[in-house]
């Protein structure tokens, strides 16, 4: 399938706040052995967010074998996607209703407290970030704490799969001490990176104040690399995607809207990114970090992935991938 | 200028002054150098602008101000650097040197450090690409204009490149080749519609967008050189943005670019004063009662860019 639109050869450039991933990107074609992995994959057909987003949501992490007893007592952290201040442009972060939804079934679980929780890549102020985001209203209605990671306290923590030469990567506290984190991406293609999913939304996890606006850092170290090593050393609990209205074409910021009509969620990220790839009509063997993930972080290959609820329809999401 | 908020302001950054005279970005964080130096700043030019507390008052913020600076000074790497941790932490930030140059400047009592903090500064290089890198063309900005990053061996990016400008120039070395090139490339990651963002322009042929306070920061850097269409552009989106904005930062930066260039809105006092009292007490208020007070302070842009004050 080809959906791609064709753009200035190579890009990959770290000036941009992009990267040099071509290094990673050509040894993970080969594919890993990982046929010791297995994982299993909710997907909920969700058409608007006028719909019972919670309903979907605990029906989803039910089916997957998660409940009250996973929550009881516990601090979930959920990291949205909020890259960068638009209210035009609605589908760069992901939804506000998405994340009060899983706040809520979260919170009817026992969960002791529930926090929201991002680091922006592109803009420094957390309020206007939170206002134009129409994050700022929702967080106040249902009494949700945030934390702007780009500012919380951190400390450096061993990087645990050394892709990159990031020796130790800067963890904020309240990444440390959540008990459950819980990746929440809105579902977009990416320029350089193919697909931004609820691996890639960890770049948001990591102190802006150590890794500049935008994480440049990051981008030098190589962004494939980079998103394995902070999967690794992160350890998310759950992914839960915002597919309602996707973005296609040029993503993660500028492209389009794209109705999918879809929630994706699991407790193995990288099978999750690679069923929503599936949903976009990206083959995710092409996307560098899933490849790279497949053998240590998790199953990318269908026949090691326990698809659950809607099965799969395709919805081909144009792509902008620079090569 | 509403002077009862503005006195509340003093008072309660002074009360978020940490045990060890810095201040955090959370009231129980760790003290940080952007805070520290930006409450040194705002408490000093409402010393200078708005000198109407009492005298015991007056008194109380002028030593919080030279211990502000002098745990500034305590920071200060053998570098020049000046970092919150000492520790040795390869990525441990140092961005924030610009503001504690800045800060010091407002004393005669700093010398040395302004010396080894201007140095450090000058010896700070973004990344370069050179014009004939295929990666050239993916971008619409000259990637050769040698600027400052965020963090060593990344490349230049808007803000520090202002914060840069706002700290050498405050030391009247105005000619620098450095300072030459910082004020060109703020030029050039202008965006096409007005404004600035982080400082990328244009990626793959499509104008990005703005946001008001790195175009606050970069026309407070901007201010004092001829006015340009640029400057015009920004100028037109910060009014026009401004309605709209009810974050603090974005506010005070908003209000301090265009105060720079003689646009203070008309509605600026009222308005600060409003964000000020639905903020005042969030445990993350020390940095933005500090850029609220800088804002509120007619007259602040002017204070930010001028040299030695004492």
């Amino acid at each position: 399938m080809n959906n791609s639109i064709p753009t200035t050869r190579r890009g990959f450039l770290t000036a941009a706040g992009a990267l040099t991933a071509v290094g990673l990107g050509a040894r993970a074609v080969q594919r890993a052995d990982e046929s010791h992995q297995r994982a299993d994959v909710f997907i909920a057909h969700v058409d608007s967010y006028q719909d019972p987003i919670e309903r979907s949501i605990r029906e989803g992490l039910v089916e997957l074998g998660f409940g009250p007893a996973w929550v009881r007592g516990k601090t979930v952290l959920l990291k949205p996607n909020l890259v960068e201040p638009t209210r035009d442009a609605p589908h760069v972060n992901t939804h506000p209703l998405v994340v009060r939804a899983a706040a809520e079934v979260y919170r009817s679980w026992g969960a002791r407290r529930v926090v929201v929780a991002e680091g922006p890549g592109h803009c420094r102020d957390i309020d206007y970030v939170l206002d134009e985001s129409q994050f700022a209203p929702m967080l106040a209605s249902e009494s949700l704490d945030f934390v702007d990671l780009n500012f919380d306290d951190y400390d450096w923590t061993k990087n645990k799969l050394n892709r990159t030469t990031l020796g130790a990567l800067a963890l904020p506290a309240s990444i440390r001490n959540a008990d459950l984190i819980v990746s929440m991406p809105k579902m977009k293609t990416h320029h350089w990176a193919g697909v931004t999913l609820s691996m890639k939304n960890l770049f948001g996890v990591l102190p802006g104040c150590c890794y500049g606006w935008p994480k440049n850092v990051l981008h030098q170290a190589g962004i494939t690399e980079s998103i394995l090593d902070l999967n690794a050393t992160v350890r998310p609990h759950l992914a839960i995607i915002d597919g309602i209205v996707g973005m296609e074409g040029d993503g993660p910021i500028m492209g389009t809207p794209k109705h999918a009509g879809v929630l994706v969620m699991g407790a193995n990220l990288p099978a999750v990114d690679a069923t929503a790839a599936r949903l976009m009509g990206i083959d995710p063997w092409t996307i560098a970090h899933l490849a790279g993930s497949s053998g240590t972080l998790g199953p990318v290959d269908e026949c090691h992935i326990s698809q659950r609820g809607e099965s799969i329809n395709p919805q081909p999401f144009r792509t902008l991938t620079a090569m | 200028m509403n002077e009862s908020w503005i006195a509340e302001a003093r008072r309660g950054l002074l009360e978020r002054a940490r045990g060890d005279k810095s201040w955090g970005y959370q009231l129980r964080s760790r003290g940080e150098v952007e805070p520290t130096a930006l409450a040194a700043l705002a408490l000093e030019a409402a010393h200078a602008l708005a000198p109407s507390v009492n005298e015991a008052e007056s008194r109380r913020e002028q030593a919080a101000v030279s211990d502000a600076l002098a745990w500034l000074a305590a920071h200060q790497g053998n570098d020049g650097a000046v970092r919150a941790s000492m520790s040795a932490a390869p990525g441990e930030p140092a961005w924030a040197t610009p503001l504690a140059l800045r800060a010091w400047s407002l004393s005669e009592d700093f010398a040395e450090p302004r010396r080894r903090a201007v140095a450090w500064l000058l010896n700070r290089v973004g990344k370069i690409i050179p014009k004939d890198s295929p990666d050239v063309r993916i971008v619409g900005h000259d990637l050769t204009i040698v600027g400052w990053p965020w963090v060593e061996q990344t490349h230049a990016w808007l803000e520090p490149t202002a914060y840069a400008l706002i700290a050498l120039r405050g030391e009247a070395i105005a000619t620098h080749p450095r300072i030459e090139a910082g004020l060109r490339l703020i030029d050039n990651r202008a965006l096409p519609s007005g404004g600035w963002n982080y400082g990328n322009s244009l990626v793959l042929g499509r104008a990005l967008r703005p946001q008001p306070a790195p175009t606050g920061v970069a026309l407070v850097a901007l201010a004092g050189q001829p006015r340009t269409p640029t400057i015009d552009r920004a100028l037109a989106y910060l009014q026009q943005k401004w309605p709209m904005i009810e974050a603090p930062a974005s506010m005070s930066w908003s209000v301090l670019g265009l105060d720079a260039w003689g646009e203070r809105p008309r509605d600026a006092d009222s308005r600060l004063a409003r964000t000020f009292q639905a903020i005042q007490s969030r445990d993350d208020a020390a940095t933005r009662l500090a850029l609220l007070l800088l804002a509120g302070l007619e007259g602040s842009a002017g204070f930010l860019m001028r040299g030695p004050t004492r």
